[in-house]
């Protein structure tokens, strides 16, 4: 694999993703948590309850709805919007190997949504600090950094991979996580353990022994919450690799 | 297989829709047109050439490997597609430099060598612009810059003049004689008919899917010379001129399509173009116009697909 046409391709879709009204709207759905935290501040919260809150907020909102959000559109967007533009073929015509675009999508991708995914997950917790709550612990830190990562590693491979096989991937990518990711955790037996969201929950646990975070059942290692999303998204992504490979290009609506 | 390309038998089908249909052709070295109404195929073949579709029968070989070969042999190909799409949020410098980087380029170099480009299409002033402030004509010009950029043995250029000005035209028109000269293979589609003409004398034609005739453009029109030729006249008495034209004894229907026009088809148009001066002057025909749609690729193509 070419590292140099890897990166030339991730740098592409990086900035191709970090720009416009989309850099505008993304980056007012991650200050969403922000906002809150500053609202239960400017209500009168006192420092325990703004600090456990701001864990809670994670579990409820950033990680369900605002990473989830921010990733469904910055990875479904790097194979349907240029193939609904017809823009892929400038790509295609060159001789960077299908693979290397693929993986330089995703990673492209990656960046331009943990730019937004990590401010998401920390600046309420700065938030909260500024206005009194306890400084968090190094676990609590390690954990949220971590399930942020791999919220937006997980659900990034996923979504490009809707991206690249259907034009309802925004549609599909939406019922899986408010559907799937929300409604299965709640089912008993074994169900919530076909969700990544059940991994990530039991990753905090694991890592933090008290407040909101640790309100899991943690039936696996440590190294097995990691290795489930880690592996799901090598899938997603080798599975978006070796449909892209395969794919053809035809012209556009207005050629033939 | 002895031509820069070669088709033989290629058929391409989106789901059931034929887009090329036994499509056998050869395009040799130089300047090639390839002509036909849009939903012809031309889109299809260039997208087959460039590797981005699969042929589903025959054989399609460019440069004397498979089409579908990918790699560094890419690099011998450059492909300007029709869409106007581009990466909006680039520059015209920033485009072209790194899709060069894409074909392996060294950043270095491939600044350098898309600077050379731009500098080509004539576009250096516009090269730091955001693609998307870029008129039709400059956006077809600077996918023209990125085709050429990496030297390429065969540029692939699919309907390139459209939505350029007539001054646009005319240097685009001069890049592609100069890289033909230059000895690059150049393969033009159209369906502005005059400035392929005036381009190549080497044609493909192709109607729905297939291609209806090939070769010298003279040579296709003898293939077409037991039909009549269409003349259009302009003219304020197009009662009087038709009277004066149906003495000629060659003229086999003249139609009046709108006022002040009339059309003449004839089955010599070289003793048509002969004898009308000559009518003209000695009964004061008030022709204001001559246009002679048989003298352009449009007639030609028309009457092989009638």
């Amino acid at each position: 694999m070419s590292v140099a046409q890897t990166l030339t391709v991730a740098r592409m879709s990086l900035k191709g993703g970090l720009r416009g009204f989309r850099l505008l709207g993304l980056g007012a759905l991650a200050a969403v948590p922000s906002a809150v935290v500053a609202a239960l501040a400017a209500s009168g919260a006192g420092p325990s309850t703004l600090a456990n809150s701001t864990e809670s907020l994670f579990l409820s909102l950033t990680l369900p709805v605002v990473i989830l959000l921010l990733t469904l559109v910055l990875f479904v967007a790097q194979f349907r919007t240029e193939i609904e533009d017809d823009t892929l073929a400038y790509l295609l015509a060159r001789s960077v190997p299908r693979t290397e675009i693929a993986v330089g999508k995703y990673f492209g991708a990656l960046g331009a949504a943990l730019a937004f995914s990590l401010p998401a997950t920390f600046i309420p917790l700065a938030v909260a600090g500024a206005a009194g709550a306890p400084a968090p612990l190094a676990a609590v830190i390690l954990s949220l950094g971590t399930m942020a990562f791999l919220a937006t590693m997980t659900f990034g491979a996923a979504y490009c991979f809707l991206g690249l096989i259907t034009r309802s991937a925004l549609l599909i990518g939406l019922l899986v996580g408010f559907l799937w990711e929300e409604l299965v955790p709640l089912l008993p037996g074994y169900a919530p353990r076909l969700t990544i969201v059940f991994y990530l929950r039991n990753l905090a646990a694991l890592l933090v022994p008290t407040g909101p975070l640790s309100g899991f059942s943690t039936p696996y290692s440590l190294p097995t919450v990691i290795a489930v999303p880690v592996a799901v998204a090598i899938v997603f992504l080798g599975l978006t690799a070796g449909v892209f490979r395969s794919r053809e290009v035809p012209p556009g609506r207005t050629t033939a | 297989m002895n031509g820069i390309v070669d088709a033989q038998a290629v058929t391409k089908q989106y789901g059931e829709v034929l887009g090329l249909n036994r499509f056998t052709a050869t395009f040799g070295p130089g300047i090639t047109g390839l002509v036909g109404p849009n939903g012809a195929g031309k889109s299809t073949l260039f997208r087959l050439l460039a590797g981005q579709l699969r042929v589903d029968a025959g054989t399609l070989s460019v440069l004397g490997r498979p089409a579908s070969t990918e790699g560094p042999f890419r690099r011998r190909i450059g492909y300007c597609p029709e869409s106007p799409a581009l990466y909006d949020w680039m520059t015209g410098e920033e485009f072209v430099r790194t899709l060069l980087q894409l074909d392996g380029f060294a950043r270095d170099e491939a600044a350098a060598r898309a600077a050379t480009a731009i500098n080509t299409v004539g576009l250096m002033e516009a090269r730091r612009r955001r693609l998307r402030t870029y008129s039709k004509g400059m956006r077809q010009r600077i996918k023209l810059a990125q085709s050429l950029a990496h030297d390429p043995e065969l540029i692939l250029l699919d309907e390139p003049l459209n939505g350029v000005d007539p001054v646009g035209r005319v240097h685009f028109l001069s890049v592609i004689r100069t890289l033909a000269r230059a000895g690059r293979h150049v393969i033009v589609s159209s369906h502005i008919l005059y400035e392929l003409e005036r381009l190549t004398d080497h044609v493909v034609l192709i109607s729905n899917g297939r291609a209806l005739a090939q070769g010298n453009l003279h040579q296709i029109r003898g293939l077409i010379d037991a039909r009549p030729h269409t003349i259009e006249l302009s003219t304020p008495d197009p009662r009087g001129v038709a009277r004066a034209l149906s003495t000629l004894d060659h003229v086999v229907a003249i139609d009046f399509p709108s006022p002040g026009r009339l059309t003449v088809r004839s089955r010599a148009p070289d003793a048509f173009y002969q004898s009308l001066p000559e009518l003209v002057v000695r009964e004061h025909l008030p022709v204001t116009g001559v246009y002679s749609s048989d003298d352009n690729l449009d007639a030609v193509f028309r009457y092989l697909t009638e």
